[in-house]
Parts: C-alpha cells; structure tokens; sequence
C-alpha cells in the first residue's frame, strides 16, 4: 500500500481531527470535519485541530513567477507552522509544491519541486526535524484557482503544507 | 459511334506511345508484390485486455512475402497464402511480472468509447491558429512578377546605349532609361525588386520574411561544367550582347540564331509556374538536370531524361526526378512558346531545376 | 593596368549573372529554374475495386482512409470523382493516362479489394500520370477486416513513399494523456489512439495522476510519469498486455521526464532531490544509475539524438530557460537555443536534422523548430498555451499539446508540418495532452 494512502486510512481511522484530507489536494479551507465526536476538538478554533493549523495560521505560502524565495509573509506563515508542529509533534507533513500554467509540465514540476524544498528547508531551520518532512510537487496539474490571470496564477504558485498522521512515521 | 471509339482508342494508345517515347512502353505484365498485414481489432484488443496477456501483439510483424506474381494481375491471386488468422493462436507472451497485480486490469476500454470513425479534423479557430510562416504562401504567386522583371534590364540596349556593361548594372535601378525597348517595360518596379539583394534576411529566429529572389540565376554553367569552364565562352557573349548584337551570336561556329534574353525568361518562367516544389521534403534537397528534346512546333519530343542529380538520397532524387519531368510535360502539353527561326538553339535544352532558395530544412 | 583587371572582374560578374542565351550554340541550351510553386499534389484514388461481393463497402472504405491520410498532409489533393473521364472498373484494365492528365492528376491510385470470410485482401497501383508509368510495383496486403483501417493505412504510406520517396506516417499510433472534468479536478489516463484519432483505448484508469507517456523506439512499451505512490515515479508499461512496473526509484527523489534511448535499453529521466533536478540514466535490465548533469539549476526534459550519441535537455542554469546539448555520456553541455524567452521540451527528430521545442516568449506559447547547433530557428504555431512536441515517425509533422485559455480551458492535440503549414486538431473524445507518437508499425 502507498505512503498516502495508509496516511489517508490512518488519518480518517483514528479520527484524530476533522480530517485534513490528503487525497485532496486543492485545500481549500474547507476540509469539512467529519468525526461526529471530534465535531469540537477538531473545529478551527481547537488550536490542536489541523483546521486551526489551515485556517488560523495558514497552510500555505505563495511564490513570485518562477521563483522559490520566501518573503517576509511566507516566513511569518512558516513560523506559525513550525510552532504549531513543534507542539503538535504527532503530525508529520508533506509539502506540496505548485506552479501556475505558464510553463511546461516538465518545468513545472521542478519549479514546484523547489519550492516545496524552500518550505522543507526553512522549517527544519526553525527546528522541526527533517524526517517529520515530505516534499512532493505537482507542479501545473493541481490549480485552485482557474482563470487564466495573475490574479488566479498568484495563488497558484503555492507551497502548500499538508498534515499527516505522525503514527505512519 | 463504332468508329469513333476506335478513333479514340487510337488516338490514345497513340498519344500514350508518344509520351512513353523510347519505347518504354512496357506491354509486359506489371510486377506485382504481396504482403501481409497483421492488425488486431478493437474487440481483440478488448479481449486482450481482459485477459491481461497478449495472445499476439499489435506490433506483430507480418512478414512481407512477396510472390511476384508475374502473371498479369488478375482478380482472382489464390496465390496469397493468408499465414494465419492472427488472433488464433493466442501465444502467451511472457508477462513481465508487475511487482504488484495491475490495477489498471480495471479501466478496459469501453467498446462505446472505441471509435471506428475517422475524426473529422476541424480547422482550428482562426485567431488560435496564428501561424508565423504564412507567407511562405505567398510566395509562389510573387514569383511569376518578379520573373518577369529582369526582362528589361538584360534587353540589349540599342546600339547606340554603347558604353554599358556597367550601365547595365545599374539600370535595374533607372528604369527611367529611354534607350528600353518599350514591348519589354512590363514590369518597371519589379525590376527593382529583383536586384535588391535582400535575401539575407532569412536569419533565424521568428517568423521570416518571404524569401526574395536573388539575382536570376541562369548561369547554369557552374553547375555543369564547374565553375570557369565555360566563361571565356560566357564572357564573350556577354560581350556580345553587350555591344548590342544579338546576330552577332552568328559569328559563332553554328549558325543558329540564340534565343533572347526575353524568350530565356519567359521559358523560365513558365516551366517555373509549373515546377510544383514541397520546400519541406527531402526532394528539396536535390538538384536536378534534365534534358528536354522539342519538335519544331515546341512540344515535346520525348519525355524529359535525368542528365544529373546532386544531393539527397536515391529516394528523394528519384522524386526531384518525377517533379521536374513533371514541370516539363505539364507546361509543354501544349508546346512551348519559342520563336521557330531560333529552333536550333532550342532543340535541346537542358534544364537545372534547383529548389536551394525554396529549402526549408 | 588595375583598371583592366576591374574592367574583367566585372565581366566575370556579369557573366555569371546574366549567362550568355548564345551558348546554346555550343550544345543544349541550358537554363535553370530556381523557383517553384508551393500547391498540394493533385491525385486521384477512385473507390477500389470490389472483387467480389462481399467487398464492396469495404472497397470504398479503404479507399477513402487513404484519400483521408493523403490529403491530411497537406502535401496531396484529391480530384473528386466529378471530374473523372475515365473511370477505373477493373483493376488490370490499363490506365488511360491520357484521361488523367486531362485533370491535372499527377498521381493515380488504384486498388481492388477482396473479402472472404474475416479475410480481406487489398492489392493496389500508383501511378505517375505525367510520366506515363507505374510508380514502383502492385503491392498487395492480407490481413482481417477488423483491421481494415490499418491496411488502408499501409496502403496509404506506401503511396506517400513511392511518391516523395520519404516514408510515411499513416500506419502509426499516438499515446496521449486523456482529461476529463474541470481544470481543478481534471482527470488523467492512458490512452492510445491510431494517428488520426481512431480507435481510441484507455491504458490507465484515472485514479491517479499520470504525465507524459513516451513511446519506446520499437512503440512496444510506453514510459510515463504516475502520483499513483503519492509521489511522481516513472513506469514502464508494455503496449501488448498492459502489464506495467515502476522503475526503481529512491525514497525521497521524484523522479519524471523519462525518454527511451534509441536501443530502448535506457531511460534517461529527470531526477529531484532536496529541490534540485538533475539528469539520470538508468539501465532498465540491470538498474545501474548514472548521474549526467550535476548543477544546482533544472535540469530537465532530456532528450536522445536518433544515433544516440548526444542529449539535448532543458536548463536556466543561465537564469532562463534554455536548451542544451551535452554527450550521452554526461559532460560539457552547449546551449544551442539563443533567443530570448523560455525554451522547453526539446525533442530531437527522427531524421537527426531538425530540434522541436517548446517556446515561451511575450505571454505566448509556441512550438518550433532549430537545427541540431541551435541555428535556423522557426516557429511553427502560436497560442495561449501549447507545449510537448513529439515528431511524427518520418520527422516531417510534429504532434502537440494544446490548452485554451481561462476556467473553462481545454487541452487537445494539433499537428502541424514542419514547413509551419497545415495546423490542424486531431480529434480526440474528451481532452487530450503530451502526446508521444509512436515509431511506423511494422
């Protein structure tokens, strides 16, 4: 069986949280809870809940065109992660990299690729360890957003900070 | 009726003998070859599919047999020994073992999803289409133009225009010159087009620009005979002309009298309109010469022969071949436009078709 | 004395530019013809002949398959049976050229068509019209009348070969990469279809993710890149029964981008690890792993020479992307591509002549052509977004991925002669993308 899938299996079985839910990968904020006992613990104002993680402190942080550099916004976001994974330290991540459509698959991939690693890198700098942390990119083929604008490319330049079970260490 | 069919028959075989000239005319029976072709069908490869095993692959060569039945081709060829109907013997291909059982078994093609239809092709939208190389296009119909062009300038001046072999550089670029016979000033402005030499700019990058024509090449000499061979030869005539004698080519040792100037381009000219070139084909590549005898009256005496071919492979010079001799019967079906007198300088011609400019890659 | 020598010079000059009509009366005239027109070549396949029966809708089938392969081209035009004189009713009756070349058909096709059963024989002419004569001999091929496109096919690149003395494409196949649902949540598999976007077969479900499948040189096994383990891994699938394995990768790498080599014994791919992209090949039998580039840029989209002997890939080692040439063997890489914008998903062509690209320049798309030392540049299309040539197996057409622009955008597959001509969409059920054709079936 694939890591993913036994994250997704493990994550929904032990009902740990309003499952941030791996297999889809267009996190949107919504992952909506599920577990009916969890319906409080999980909620995102629990600050143990991956939906505080999403919500409250931001599961993401965005790129300029072809660049992996993290400015000060992605760093404050990143901060409030490494934080919060420091408390919660059950929780291993996978860090997703994307790209906007204006470039070829290829590319892309690698592009998002980098990115995910800028993310990976600066969190293993503020402390959390290196084998809690997956990159994975996607590179063109998992917008959120679709038009084809700035406006929509700009979120979808994104480095996107997946939570996981800690048990599927 | 009766004999008008055998009028007609007469008439064809007749013409067909003609244009077959040389007795090419190959009466005996037309070799004939034999293949097999080993396809699958979509329910076999549905089959296939569900089975997870080849029972023969796609890529399942037929081999070519190839009885030349030497016998005129007749309906019926029981000599086609069919080697199998390929999905019978399912063979099992050694599978290689998947590290883990495929879940791709799963997605079998849906048979309503199989189209046996030939997709119609759809122009794509316009303003998506957007081809940088349209002028390509263009270009054949310029040619004709520009062809007609240099008449003017290469027309001997009169006699009393003496000074002018270097005169006659420049005129292209006077055409305001009186001493120009007035039936040749067809075609002022493109004279100028012609001699600007412009075309360098096929640089790279970006759509270019349509090639523009260079000089009229029809120093086929070099090609010929090398370069040099024949120049004292060229140098005289030209010095002829020069002097604004073309009779006094009859100083020559034959007494034929040479076409002109103009009768040389307009011939170019319209073998040029006939000369149908795929600038992306390896047929490109080659140039040929062919030899084209004529009847007093202009038309063909023959079909056109290969003197040579240089570039390519056989393939593409063997088409380079067919293209040119296809150029000459084409424009000669009616017999080319040349002045009877002159028929002793034209009852031979040797023809460079050389599609270097056109070239594409 | 300098003056003399001018006064000559200019002669030569002028010599060579205006030869001389009165050399004629030193033997042939000689002229030379420089410039030719640019037309489709007229031809004419009347409907095959039925041999028996049986045979008589699969005579016109077959007949039209090959019209369709010819004039798809762009290179041929048909002449439409109105215009006919004479008619071809039995397939040994001798052709009246005469009729022919009354309508301008350069070319002439004939054929006869038998059915017995599952069994269907096709036997056919070409005919050089203007010149009076068979172009090469009848051929004839036996195969099954579920097959019958095919054999049409091979019908028709016969004709294209005898023709242009280049091989054709007809009888070839094309895997792709089908789409389904919106942009957010689009759906990717397998897929392989004839060349002209028949008989389309899934490979894959749409589970997971799946890129960029490449044919092997012989189009017996096709690489890919898949998500199905969470993370992009190249697999190795065989064309014949479906059956498929990962190559091996390392935990932690991603690894994509794969190509053949020209013996199909190695993969040269894409590999990340800790961000950074380099240039691998792998022996499929033994899975020894070579490292060929080693820069911390991208290094990406590798692709071999035909001969094998060099790799050109995709690189902004120079702050954009560009294309590059380096041995098979890794080393010191040349960047051939030189103009500005972004280069990408070089493909060498078939021949060995000609390189497509991708090129990204000014907020458009386009595919193009260079030679091998990054000279000649063309671009052959423009578009929104449009990317991943693949060359058709006589390297004379390039297949692509093209995307349209916004929400509702779809990707299909175009192709378009290398002359930059005859851009068109090859029709495809649900969308399509990255394209990979596949070598002349055999």
């Amino acid at each position: 069986m694939t890591y993913l899938a036994k994250s997704i299996l493990l994550v929904a079985g032990l009902s740990l949280a309003a499952c941030t839910n791996a297999g889809r990968f267009d996190n949107d904020g919504t992952g909506a809870g599920a577990g009916s006992d969890a319906a409080i613990a999980g909620s995102a104002s629990d600050p143990k809940s991956p939906l505080y993680f999403q919500q409250a402190i931001g599961d993401r942080v965005l790129f300029e065109v072809d660049r992996q550099t993290l400015d000060d916004e992605a760093k404050r976001v990143l901060d409030g992660q490494a934080s919060w994974l420091t408390t919660n330290a059950d929780y291993n991540v996978i860090i997703e990299g994307h790209a906007d459509e204006q470039g070829t698959r290829e590319y892309n991939l690698a592009l998002g690729a980098r990115r995910a690693s800028a993310v990976r890198e600066y969190l293993i700098s503020r402390g959390i360890s290196s084998n809690r942390l997956k990159t994975v990119s996607y590179g063109k083929e998992r917008p959120i957003e679709i038009c084809s604008e700035e406006s929509c490319y700009a979120k979808n330049r994104r480095a996107v900070t997946v939570l996981a079970s800690g048990l599927t260490g | 009726m009766n004999t008008g069919q055998i009028i007609s028959a007469v008439g064809h075989v007749g013409f067909i003998g003609w244009l077959l000239f040389g007795g090419q005319f190959d009466a005996e029976p037309l070799p004939f070859e034999v293949r097999d072709v080993t396809v699958i069908s979509g329910e076999e490869f549905e089959a296939m599919m569900a089975a997870q095993r080849a029972p023969e692959t796609v890529t399942d060569v037929a081999t070519p047999q190839a009885p030349e039945a030497d016998q005129p081709p007749e309906p019926d060829m029981p000599s086609t020994p069919d080697i199998t109907p390929e999905q019978a013997e399912p063979e099992v291909v050694e599978t290689p073992p998947p590290d883990e059982p495929p879940e791709t078994a799963a997605p079998l093609p849906q048979p309503q999803e199989i189209e046996d239809r030939p997709p119609e092709i759809a122009p794509p939208a316009e303003e998506e289409s957007a081809l940088l190389v349209p002028q390509l296009s263009a270009r054949p119909q310029a040619r004709p133009v520009e062809r007609v062009a240099p008449v003017p300038v290469a027309q001997p001046p009169e006699p009393e225009a003496a000074p002018d072999e270097v005169v006659r550089e420049e005129t292209a670029d006077t055409p305001a010159e009186e001493t120009r016979p007035e039936e040749e000033a067809t075609a002022p402005e493109e004279s100028v087009t012609d001699i600007t030499p412009e075309a360098a700019d096929e640089v790279t990058a970006a759509p270019r620009q349509s090639v523009r024509p260079r000089p009229r090449p029809r120093a086929t000499a070099q090609v010929e005979d090398g370069p040099g061979a024949d120049t004292a030869n060229a140098v005289s005539s030209v010095l002829q002309q020069a002097l604004g004698d073309e009779s006094g080519a009859s100083e020559d040792q034959s007494t034929a009298p040479a076409l002109s100037e103009g009768e040389v381009d307009a011939l170019i000219l319209a073998i040029s309109n006939c000369w149908n070139v795929d600038p992306g084909s390896t047929a490109a590549e080659v140039t040929v010469v062919v030899s084209v005898a004529l009847n007093r009256d202009g038309t063909l005496a023959g079909s056109p022969s290969l003197v040579s071919a240089q570039g390519g492979d056989q393939g593409a010079r063997d088409a380079a071949f067919r293209n040119a001799r296809t150029a000459v019967i084409a424009c000669g079906r009616g017999g080319f436009d040349l002045p009877q007198e002159k028929y002793e300088s034209w009852r031979e011609i040797e023809m460079t078709f050389n599609p270097e400019k056109m070239r594409l890659r | 004395m300098m003056r003399l020598i001018g006064t000559f010079m200019m002669m030569l000059v002028a010599a060579g530019l205006f030869v001389t009509p009165a050399q004629a009366q030193n033997g042939p005239l000689r002229i030379e013809i420089t410039d030719g027109v640019m037309e489709p070549l007229p031809y004419a396949v009347p409907d095959f002949v039925p041999e028996n029966g049986a045979a008589s809708q699969m005579a016109v089938n077959i007949a039209r398959v090959v019209a369709a392969d010819l004039s798809g081209t762009g290179l041929f035009r048909e002449i439409g049976k109105e215009a006919y004189i004479s008619q071809i009713t039995s397939f040994s009756s001798p052709v009246e050229f005469a009729d022919w070349r009354a309508i301008n058909a350069q070319a002439l096709i004939t054929g006869a068509v038998a059915v017995e059963g599952d069994n269907v024989t096709v036997k056919f002419r070409v005919w050089d019209v203007f010149g009076g004569q068979e172009l090469g001999n009848g051929l004839q091929f036996a195969g099954t009348t579920g097959g019958w496109r095919r054999m049409a096919h091979k019908v028709a690149d016969e004709v294209y070969s005898r023709i242009t003395g280049e091989s054709g494409y007809f009888d070839s196949r094309v895997v792709f990469v089908s789409e389904t649902g919106p942009k957010d949540d689009r759906r990717k598999r397998l897929a392989i279809m004839d060349y002209d976007g028949a008989n389309v077969q899934y490979l894959t479900d749409s589970t997971s993710l799946v890129l960029a499948p490449r044919f092997s040189p012989t189009g017996d096994r096709v690489l890919y890149t898949s998500f199905e383990s969470g993370f992009p891994r190249i697999y190795i699938l065989d064309v014949a029964n479906v059956g498929r394995r990962g190559l091996q990768s390392r935990e932690g790498t991603m690894s994509f981008a794969p190509r053949f080599s020209p013996d199909g014994q190695r993969v040269v791919f894409s590999l990340e690890t800790g961000g950074n992209t380099d240039i691998y090949l792998i022996d499929i039998s033994t899975g020894a792993e070579t490292r060929l580039t080693r820069a911390p840029s991208i290094e990406t989209a590798p692709s071999y020479s035909p001969d094998g002997s060099q790799i050109v890939f995709e690189s902004d080692r120079s702050g954009s992307r560009q294309l590059y040439v380096m041995p098979a063997t890794g080393g010191e890489a040349q960047r051939i591509s030189q103009g500005s914008g972004n280069y990408g998903t070089p493909v060498w062509s078939p021949r060995g002549d000609l390189i497509a690209f991708t090129k990204q320049s000014k907020g458009r798309f386009h595919i193009g052509v260079m030679k091998t030392d990054g000279s000649a540049e063309r671009l052959l299309t423009a578009s929104f977004l449009e990317e991943g040539p693949t060359w058709s197996p006589n390297g004379r057409v390039i297949m692509f991925t093209r995307e349209t622009q916004g929400a509702q955008g779809q990707a299909s597959l175009y192709t378009v002669d290398i002359t930059g001509r005859n851009l068109k969409q090859v029709r495809t059920p649900d969308g399509a993308s990255d394209p990979s054709w596949s070598p002349l079936q055999k």
